[in-house]
């Protein structure tokens, strides 16, 4: 269609309402509706049917009007899955009317490739494109896309590039698939380079650059290098405006292209330093030289920046002026700068503060005063920032006119050491006396009361008044007052006291009309429908919508999950939601390789798939092949247990490792490492329940059968473990877990606490019949901003039930289930699992002695039992050292032992020191434990070394 | 299946689609209402453009051609007006309170004898109360934009007034003698002013017309996808 001058005159704004003759339309007005039919161009895949009669309020039997027939058209559109609606209404035999909603479905992008000679990066080709996946094809992005590939290829030299488009339309899906194919071509080779600038400019080493690029093939990437280059090296040269102006022509015939860079220097600036020291680097990112921005303001960042990097290097009296000094051809800057003699900060102090403590003041500055092994750290910028957080920490407590000064001055006898000192002057404490709510109709003022922080006798504090409002307009939000605003009025009727009245306008309600769920493709729609807390006839909440949003997205098979509000068209305080999902990949493979020298090369191949049979749950399968071992894993995973929302896990494993070899004879040996082979079945099914956002409840059942094969001939003390060469566990499990660290990997506040309980049953299939608990608690606390406490706690215990054995009473539970400890994150005055009881000789009584390969050996290592009763007690004190290293004082008590009668005797102690550095991967850790009494065996020490990645309990 | 022709299989959806609506639809049926055309993400409805025709109070004429120019004017006017209401959401001063609504509809219902008659032609129209309220809140939208926006900023000066008298209305003067320029002043000023106004308001359009994406589907036949990679 062509536009010409405007249809809108001013002269035709005011319509009058006229007799018209009735159009065609109005021949079907009032006629009852005897059918309502749907046709699509295609199947509606994006979209059910029922949802799409959800959305027509064309209803049978009732009145046909044209009004009804336009909302119908507006509320399907504005689901986005229709390009165009049409409504066909014919007169049926017995005086009705028939009508056939059309609906023309959106093609909507799923795939966009880059296949053929492509040369380039695809990520930088996929910024390109104005289509993308999962919005609507239209010609004018596609056209626009095309465009910009193209010049994409010409600007980086790629001049004689084709890029075709193919098009694969799947027309039952509504999707199009595209794929631009690519020839690159040659790459355009640089034939001419050359500088226009005024002779004044030192530009020679950029001019053998760019020589030196002549005759390679242009690279955009590397001219775009080249002038920033240039750029800022204009501005060391004082020319901090200089304008740089590329031009560059193609030539067809001989693929090649000449480049000119014209150079405007612009008013010179030289900037000049004295008393600078920093490196070519360090004076290069100096503001002035590497941003852009007015000179002023430049200037200042200068200053301030060259002030930091003194102060933070120790020579925190450092001074920077700046001097302007007119020369002949140019203007000068100097910064001049006095860095005085190194120091550090020797006390921080607090004066004026009687409301807060010191000890809590330094905990919350981020200046530190230096120790022993550390200079400390101060700088102006951080000091000014504490003075802000100073007077937040006062006015959130209701000190609103409270002020905050520093001072840094030399110590008394002066010398390396600078005192720091905070000036606080408190001034008068204000308390809420009276809150008052205004145009509050819906909820009453008890109810809005609970909402607020700020109540009657608590300190007046305007962040939390803004918080209070902002808590207030969510609920209202959340009831469907949309329009709702809300606003504070303060006043101070006397000192101490203010008087609080929010003013509320909540304005008309709004509520949901119909939920349409559109782009569900494979999943079930009774899941999808169970995760959407939005239901016709409610309130429309934000709340609701950001939950389902949520829990959708907790489905785990959605990429994209958009919820839109629409006008219902019919009633402007009701609105109709659009639930659009995008389906994400249902399969996913993984795979790798590897090698180890005791194993040989090794594989793994995983598949699952994220979507299985519509459920939003999780098969997959896990292989890991090897010549020494082979595992097999099947796994199923489901959010929901017996209809509630229990996440689940089950699975079911196989797992065989072969330690023997056979010789060539046949006999079977034990080369290295364990003396026997084993296959393992374990069947396992776990499900979790949520307590609160930080406690959990797991319930577990697992099956586990294990078999063991021995060489023949095993010395006799060895022969231990053929009593576990085949085994049978059953059992139920439950978990507790209470998690408030800040920071799981390396805690410094809050508690960690985990309960695990395990009943063995031989009613259930085990082949013992046993009871295991393990407890554990973690506490963590900032004695001192720089001083933290980490202690722990785990205790544990095995016994026997039911009708047992007596040899089954005093030792209930299998190797495996019994409690080992020792090394690093138990006990680090003892050796790796050499905690607690030990495998003696039968005859001799002596502890036995065995080498890498199993057999008995005086210089080997002692082979540990495990025992059915835990203590471990872990008590360290951390303090940091110099840059991301932390030192560690610690105690670690406890032992593993047969009962818990055996506590007194054979408890042990262990103190030591630890030096831990907190990288980006976690804390990396070595400790040095010394055990004042250690069993007298050859692998037991009075120091025992360790070396841990992670943290220490 | 791989599609190398873009046009290729143009013509296999076209006829495919037009199979599948024609054996659906009888010869007597009729599309009653459908998407005429989209103005950004808004929709102009075809019921849209014949209500503005009968306000108009435009008779259709029964010639296929000249009919569908009275549609595609409709039509036209509805895009700027939807153009020009979008805007005006942003515009400070050219909110529309609901008593003004109601007074213009009050207005309109002066024009019939009675209630009864007034809520007959609606009917007639197929118009609700709510849509009525829409058409003129966004009548009344549009004619506060051009106040606040257009209008407001439009300056004549007193020698366009002498230019328009002397080169406009005195040539139409024929015998006699003509009345001065004072007397008339007044009334070239509110026509001069005018003029100034929709030219400006014509650029305006112009320039929304480059910002907002306007899609015409009232006259594309048969239905298919517009979006469809194949369309015409």
């Amino acid at each position: 269609m062509r536009f010409g001058r405007p249809a809108v005159m001013i002269g035709l704004l005011l319509l009058p309402f006229t007799y018209a003759e009735a159009s065609a339309d109005s021949r079907f007005e009032g006629k009852t509706v005897r059918r309502v039919e749907i046709h699509a161009d295609g199947r509606l895949t994006r979209i059910s049917e029922a949802d799409v009669f959800r959305l027509i309020t064309i209803r049978e039997e009732e009145p046909y009007t044209s009004s009804r027939a336009q909302t119908t058209l507006r509320r399907l559109y504005a689901t986005g899955v229709f390009h165009d609606v049409q409504i066909d209404v014919r007169k049926s035999s017995d005086g009705g009317v028939s009508v056939t909603v059309f609906l023309i479905r959106k093609y909507l992008m799923d795939q966009i490739r880059f296949i053929g000679q492509v040369e380039a990066d695809r990520r930088q080709l996929r910024r390109q494109l104005v289509l993308k996946p999962g919005e609507p094809y239209s010609d004018a992005s596609f056209e626009e896309s095309l465009v910009k590939v193209s010049s994409f290829y010409r600007r980086n030299g790629y001049h004689q590039a084709a890029v075709e488009p193919e098009f694969e339309i799947d027309h039952d899906g509504a999707g199009i698939n595209l794929a631009f194919r690519i020839t690159a071509g040659r790459g355009a080779r640089m034939k001419q380079v050359e500088i226009e600038a005024p002779e004044a400019l030192d530009l020679e080493r950029f001019q053998v650059q760019l020589e030196n690029a002549r005759g390679s093939v242009f690279s955009r990437s590397r001219l775009d290098q080249i002038i920033r280059r240039v750029e800022k090296d204009l501005a060391r040269q004082g020319f901090a405006a200089a304008r740089i102006r590329e031009q560059l022509q193609y030539d067809r015939t001989d693929n090649t292209v000449s480049l000119r860079l014209q150079i405007q220097p612009g008013n010179r600036t030289v900037i000049e330093f004295e008393g600078v020291d920093l490196d070519q680097q360090t004076l290069a990112d100096l503001p002035v030289f590497s941003r852009k921005g007015l000179l002023e303001n430049l200037l200042d960042d200068t200053t301030a920046e060259l002030r930091e990097i003194y102060q933070r290097r120790g020579y925190l009296l450092a001074h920077v002026a700046l001097e302007r000094q007119d020369r002949a051809n140019s203007n000068a800057i100097l910064f001049r700068v006095e860095r005085g003699a190194r120091c550090r900060v020797g006390s921080v102090l607090f004066e004026g503060n009687e409301f807060a403590e010191d000890g809590v003041l330094l905990g919350i500055v981020s200046v530190r005063k230096g120790g022993m092994f550390r200079s400390g750290r101060f700088t102006e910028r951080m000091a000014q920032d504490d003075l802000r957080v100073i007077e937040a920490y006062y006015r959130q407590r209701g000190f609103r006119d409270v002020e905050v000064t520093y001072e840094l001055v030399a110590a008394n006898p002066p010398g390396r050491n600078l005192k720091l000192t905070y000036e606080i002057r408190e001034g008068t404490r204000y308390f809420i006396r009276d809150v008052q709510f205004v145009g509050n109709e819906e909820l009453s003022r008890r109810v809005l009361e609970n909402q607020l922080q700020g109540r009657p006798g608590t300190p007046f504090a305007l962040a939390n008044l803004t918080r209070d409002r902002a808590n207030l307009l969510a609920m209202y939000e959340d009831l469907g007052y949309r329009q709702v605003d809300c606003r504070f009025q303060i006043s101070f009727p006397e000192v101490a006291a203010a008087h609080v009245t929010f003013v509320i306008e909540e304005g008309p309600r709004h509520f949901t009309d119909v939920v349409v769920l559109s782009g569900n493709l494979s999943t079930k729609e009774r899941l999808v429908h169970e995760a959407i807390s939005i239901k016709p006839g409610d309130p429309a909440s934000l709340t609701r919508i950001l939950a389902t949003e949520s829990d959708l997205y907790d489905l785990a098979v959605f990429s994209r999950v958009e919820i839109r509000e629409i006008p219902s068209f019919i009633d402007p305080l009701r609105r109709n939601v659009v639930v659009a999902v995008e389906e994400a990949r249902k399969y996913t493979l993984s795979y790798g390789g590897g090698y180890s020298s005791s194993e040989g090369p090794r594989g793994t191949l995983g598949i699952s798939n994220g979507n299985f049979l519509g459920r939003a749950e999780t098969l997959a399968l896990g292989l890991r092949a090897g010549s020494k071992r082979q595992r097999a894993n099947l796994s199923y995973t489901a959010s929901r247990f017996f209809g509630r929302k229990l996440p689940t896990v089950t699975s079911l494993t196989a797992n065989n490792e072969a330690a023997l070899t056979t010789d060539t004879e046949g006999d079977i040996r034990a080369p290295r490492g364990k003396p026997f082979d084993e296959s393992r079945v374990i069947l396992s099914t776990q499900t979790e329940r949520p307590l609160s956002r930080r406690e959990s409840m797991f319930f577990r059942y697992n099956f586990e059968a294990v078999r063991i094969r021995l060489p023949e001939d095993l010395d006799v003390p060895l022969q231990f473990f053929r009593e576990q060469d085949r085994l049978r566990l059953s059992s139920f499990a439950l978990s507790y877990l209470n998690e408030s660290r800040d920071d799981p990997t390396n805690a410094t506040e809050g508690f960690l606490l985990t309960g695990d309980t395990k009943l063995s049953l031989k009613a259930i299939g085990s082949g013992a019949n046993f009871f295991r608990a393990l407890a554990q608690g973690q506490y963590y606390r900032k004695l001192h901003p720089d001083l933290i406490l980490a202690s722990s706690l785990r205790l544990g215990w095995i016994g026997a039930f039911g009708l047992a054995a007596p040899d089954e009473m005093s030792n209930p539970a299998p190797l495996s289930e019994r409690f080992f400890s020792g090394g690093s994150t138990t006990l680090r005055g003892l050796p790796r699992e050499l905690a607690g009881p030990l495998l003696r000789d039968p005859e001799t009584g002596e502890i036995v002695l065995v080498n890498h390969r199993g057999e008995s050996d005086p210089a080997g290592r002692p082979v540990p039992l495990g025992g059915n009763a835990l203590l471990i007690a872990n008590l360290e004190l951390r303090f940091p050292l110099a840059a991301f290293f932390e030192a560690a004082l610690f105690y670690d008590g406890g032992n593993v032992f047969r009962t818990f009668r055996d506590l007194p005797s054979n408890f042990t102690h262990a103190v030591g020191l630890g030096i831990q550095a907190n990288t980006p991967l976690g804390p990396i850790r070595f400790d040095v434990g010394y055990n004042p009494s250690p069993p007298d065996v050859t692998a037991f020490k009075h120091w025992n070394f360790h070396f841990i990645l992670g943290p220490s309990f | 299946m791989r599609h190398r022709s873009r046009h290729g299989i143009l013509t296999v959806t076209w006829l495919a689609v037009f199979c599948s609506i024609a054996d659906l639809s009888p010869a007597r049926s009729e599309i009653m209402d459908r998407v005429a055309a989209l103005v950004g993400d808004e929709v102009i409805t075809l019921s849209d453009v014949r209500w503005l025709i009968q306000f108009r109070g435009q008779i259709l004429p029964s010639d296929p051609a000249r009919r569908k120019l009275v549609y595609s004017a409709a039509l036209n006017q509805l895009i700027e007006e939807t153009m020009i209401a979008r805007e005006a959401r942003n515009t400070p001063g050219a909110e529309i309170l609901p008593a003004e609504v109601e007074t213009r509809i009050e207005a309109y219902r002066r024009h019939f004898r009675s209630e009864e008659k007034f809520q007959k032609k609606l009917r007639s129209m197929g118009m609700s109360p709510g849509s009525l309220r829409a058409v003129v809140r966004r009548q009344l939208t549009v004619q506060k934009f051009v106040q606040v926006r257009i209008q407001a900023f439009v300056i004549v000066l007193p020698r366009e007034i002498e230019a328009y008298y002397r080169e406009t209305f005195l040539p139409t003067v024929k015998g006699g003698s003509a009345p001065p320029l004072e007397l008339l002043q007044n009334r070239i000023q509110e026509i001069v002013g005018r003029r100034k106004a929709n030219q400006e308001l014509e650029r305006w359009v112009a320039q929304a017309r480059k910002r907002i994406v306007v899609e015409v589907l009232l006259f594309r036949e048969p239905p298919q996808s517009p979006n469809h990679p194949e369309s015409p």
